[in-house]
């Protein structure tokens, strides 16, 4: 399996991504990482994983694991939701959101021009803002997203860890 | 045929066939020096092959070849197609040589001097002669030889595939295992209707050789590693001025190559040990009746799915008086559970971090670090280690790991609603504890910590989903059904809802940013699709079991801070009227609650059963019998192999003093009031 690049956000420049919601708002991913959307997954969930992985996920044979966006864990409580199914160093992710709406060319701000209203969660892992049909949309840097997950992991309680 | 001599003809058929092309490559572009250094590699290749297999005319052939690319290389010749003829020449000749070596096992007689003559000819004059067709011919009649090389190359039993098409076939072959317990799954709700079990029993067969035949095509004999170890032993033996003799037995026994990797180097630390700690200098050997040269055997074996590695010294074994020491001063267990630990426990020891009984560190070994890395390798693999030791003899280690990584053969068990999977190999048994506790299986909760008693064993027990959230607060022990876990003696049980199913199961690793839960070799889709975590036991067993590596240290560490020289714990109770009493902890076994049923009267004195033994029953003058339908309290003594039962009224307290001064007629001042003191050997006399 071929670990593709996740496309690095260029300013200025109308580019492919993939439009989704978690709860009112909007949010976009490079498609070039994106190897599937699922209706439904129902993760099975990991004990002692950090709180943004929901669990895990069979796709095929192969395993993905199924996380939130930080601040966005309540996600799966949800009734209906959808999986976007990621690719990251060979692994499978998925990411659980709410709908998945379009795949439309943005542009996108600069990340210096975030807003320091946005939340310090939300803050680590956007790459820019941008709009779409009227609406604000928040560009994950995914790269970020798994380096936040990772992070997570290290600072979880570690009781049930070996030394 | 020599599997070394089997290598030698595969590897040097490449060799040659690659030389062949680079030449006709290197008399196109003679200043190509990644050629020629190529060139040059593959003909040393074979020489040196070929002298440690002692083929002498290869050897000599291939030298001579080998001293021409030389000059090439050193710039004192340029390469010409005369000197490309008559290398190819030479090696046409070694062609012919290997081709004979494979069908008869020798080098063929015959005589390779003109060629030879020649090419020392060139070496030394500088001179290349014209190549005559004559000359030629003469050379091809010398020894008979067939000249197409394509004919001559060995024909391959074996062929190189890269490992990664091997690991791809597997994930395949994986999937279809899959696939194919989904559909057995399918088929036993279908069966009736559709006939198609004939069918499904052929699939499964299929499946089932299939998968065989691709985990073989992973495996390699321990050999591979254990090839190094000879050298080893005996440069380590003469840096320690030790003669020893390593004795090999099983090294054909085969391994999943992964597995091989790993446990390569806790093996070359265990005979490093072997050579250091194990095995005596000659003249202490001599001293006591020993053979002046040491043994280290190495075998191996397979059992029931499981390779069996024993490494075994005849050196000074282990000595449990040291180790009880050592593990004193380490303050590893206090001394009184340590009086009670048998060898075997003790030898346990030498498995924990930092533990070295050895009072010199020299550079081979000594420094406490080892032993634990050994068993957590192991361990990592799903395998075990034991250690056995005659002091003064021998020292055995055991090491039992599983053949293959990949596919696992698994319980399935379901808790709180979700699926996880229990490698069978380290499932010893499954209980269903009825809820009373009559009979001799029942758990207890002693402080947040349960207990199982089963067939009078103690077996520490976790409930698995109250374990897994680090709650024990959520732990339910009521309808559960117990899974018995033996690692390598270490039992403990997992309480779970329901046991499902055993199945071959197919591990997947977990996602990078997960690999740091300990808990999980990983997961794995079951029969029926859904997904279950596969549970690493021996996580669970260092966080049960008593005598582990991490927990133990941290617990005593804390404990042995607050505990001073001089302190003594007593039980505080009261049994009839008059003053408190007080019986040293250490010689309390434990409490119990008795029926007043439970009491019998054999030859008129009081005693109860335990486990088919009768414990004897104490009774303050002063204090009531137990009314028909009540419980009583009775402390379990014991002194020096005897036991008894205290019946007494209420436990107070379990209270530490320090030089506690017994007064006269064995009363004392405990917690501010005057308590007897009861002396325990008293209590095995037939009057307290």
């Amino acid at each position: 399996m071929n670990t593709r690049p996740s496309l690095k956000i260029i300013p200025d420049e109308q580019q492919d991504f993939l439009i989704f919601t978690i709860g009112k708002d909007h949010f976009a991913v490079p498609p070039l990482i994106v190897r599937d959307v699922l209706n439904n997954p129902s993760p099975v969930p990991v004990p002692l994983a950090p709180d943004t992985v929901t669990g895990l996920i069979s796709l095929r044979g192969e395993i993905a694991t199924a996380i939130t966006l930080p601040g966005h864990t309540g996600v799966p409580e949800q009734k209906k939701s959808m999986g976007v199914i990621l690719e990251h160093n060979s692994s499978f992710y998925c990411l659980m959101v709410h709908t998945v709406i379009d795949i439309a060319p943005l542009s996108s701000a600069q990340e210096s021009g975030l807003p320091r209203t946005l939340s310090p969660e939300l803050h680590n892992i956007t790459a820019g803002l941008t709009e779409y049909q009227g609406k604000t949309v928040i560009l994950i840097d995914t790269d970020r997203l798994f380096g936040d997950i990772y992070l997570r992991m290290q600072k979880k309680d570690t009781i049930l860890k070996d030394a | 045929m020599d599997s070394l001599l089997q290598d030698f003809l595969e590897e040097t058929a490449e060799n040659l066939n690659s030389l062949d092309n680079d030449l006709v490559l290197l008399e196109k572009d003679p200043q190509n020096k990644n050629v020629l250094s190529r060139i040059f590699r593959a003909v040393h290749t074979i020489k040196g092959s070929s002298g440690f297999l002692n083929l002498g005319r290869l050897e000599e052939l291939t030298h001579h070849t080998e001293h021409i690319l030389g000059l090439f290389r050193n710039g004192e010749r340029a390469v010409t197609p005369d000197y490309i003829t008559l290398i190819l020449e030479s090696l046409d000749r070694v062609r012919h040589i290997t081709k004979e070596l494979e069908t008869s096992g020798a080098e063929p007689d015959g005589n390779d001097s003109a060629l030879i003559n020649r090419m020392a000819r060139i070496i030394n004059s500088g001179d290349i002669e014209r190549l005559t067709g004559s000359q030629e011919n003469t050379i091809t009649n010398e020894n008979n030889i067939p000249v197409t090389p394509s004919e001559n190359a060995p024909s391959a039993k074996t062929i190189r595939i890269a490992v990664d098409t091997l690991e791809k076939l597997m994930t395949i072959t994986g999937e279809l295992v899959l696939t194919r317990n989904r559909l057995l799954q399918a088929g036993k709700h279908q069966e009736a209707q559709t006939g198609n079990t004939a069918l499904l029993q052929h699939l499964n067969q299929l499946v089932f050789e299939l998968q065989e035949n691709i985990l073989s095509t992973r495996m390699q004999p321990l050999g591979t590693i254990w090839d190094t170890f000879p050298r080893m032993v005996r440069d380590l033996g003469i840096a320690l001025g030790k003669t020893v003799n390593l004795e090999i037995k099983g090294q054909d026994t085969e391994l999943d190559r992964q597995i091989l990797e790993l446990i390569k180097a806790p093996m070359t630390h265990m005979i490093r040990n072997c050579i250091d700690h194990g095995i005596e200098k000659p003249a202490e050997r001599i001293k006591v009746c020993k053979k002046e040269t040491g043994l280290i055997r190495l075998n191996a074996r397979h059992e029931s799915g499981h390779v069996i590695i024993t490494v075994e010294d005849d050196g000074k074994g282990l000595c449990p008086v040291e180790i009880k020491k050592t593990a004193l001063a380490l303050g590893l267990v206090p001394e009184k559970t340590m009086a009670k630990m048998s060898p075997e426990d003790i030898f346990e020891f030498i498995f924990m971090p930092g533990f070295s009984t050895s009072p010199e560190t020299t550079a081979i070994s000594g420094r406490g670090v080892g032993m634990d890395i050994v068993r957590k390798n192991i361990e990592d693999l799903g395998g075990t280690i034991a250690v056995n030791a005659v002091t003064g003899k021998n020292t055995c280690f055991t090491i039992k790991i599983p053949v293959t990584l990949s596919i696992i053969s698994a319980l399935v068990v379901g808790s709180s609603g979700h699926h996880f999977a229990i490698p069978q190999n380290a499932v010893a048994e499954i209980l269903m504890l009825s809820d009373d506790k009559t009979g001799d299986q029942y758990i207890n909760i002693v402080n947040g910590a349960a207990i199982l008693h089963l067939r009078g064993q103690l077996i520490p027990v976790i409930d698995l989903w109250a374990f897994l959230h680090a709650d024990t607060k959520r732990q339910n022990y009521k309808n559960k059904l117990i899974i018995v876990v033996n690692l390598e003696n270490r039992l403990f049980g997992i309480a779970v809802d329901t046991v499902t199913d055993t199945e071959e199961i197919v591990i997947k690793p977990l996602a990078p940013v997960l690999k740091d839960i300990k808990a999980f070799w990983g997961c794995s889709v079951l029969g029926d699709g859904r997904l279950a975590l596969i549970i690493d036991p021996s996580f669970i067993a260092r966080h049960v079991h008593p005598l582990d590596h991490d927990t133990i240290k941290q617990k005593t560490g804390t404990s042995r801070e607050e505990k001073r020289e001089g302190d003594k714990s007593y039980l505080l109770f009261e049994a009839g009227k008059g003053a408190p009493k007080a019986l040293d902890l250490s010689s309390v076994i434990r409490l119990k609650a008795l029926k007043s049923s439970d009491i019998e009267w054999p030859d008129n004195n009081m005693a109860f059963q335990e486990n088919g033994n009768i414990i004897p029953l104490i009774l303050y003058d002063d204090c009531p019998l137990p009314t028909e339908g009540t419980k009583k309290l009775v402390i379990i003594t014991e002194h020096k192999n005897h036991y008894k039962g205290l019946l007494i009224d209420r436990i107070i307290d379990i209270h530490t003093v320090h030089n506690l001064t017994i007064q006269t007629g064995g009363h004392a001042v405990i917690n501010g009031k005057a308590t007897d003191i009861i002396n325990p050997s008293c209590l095995m006399e037939d009057n307290p």
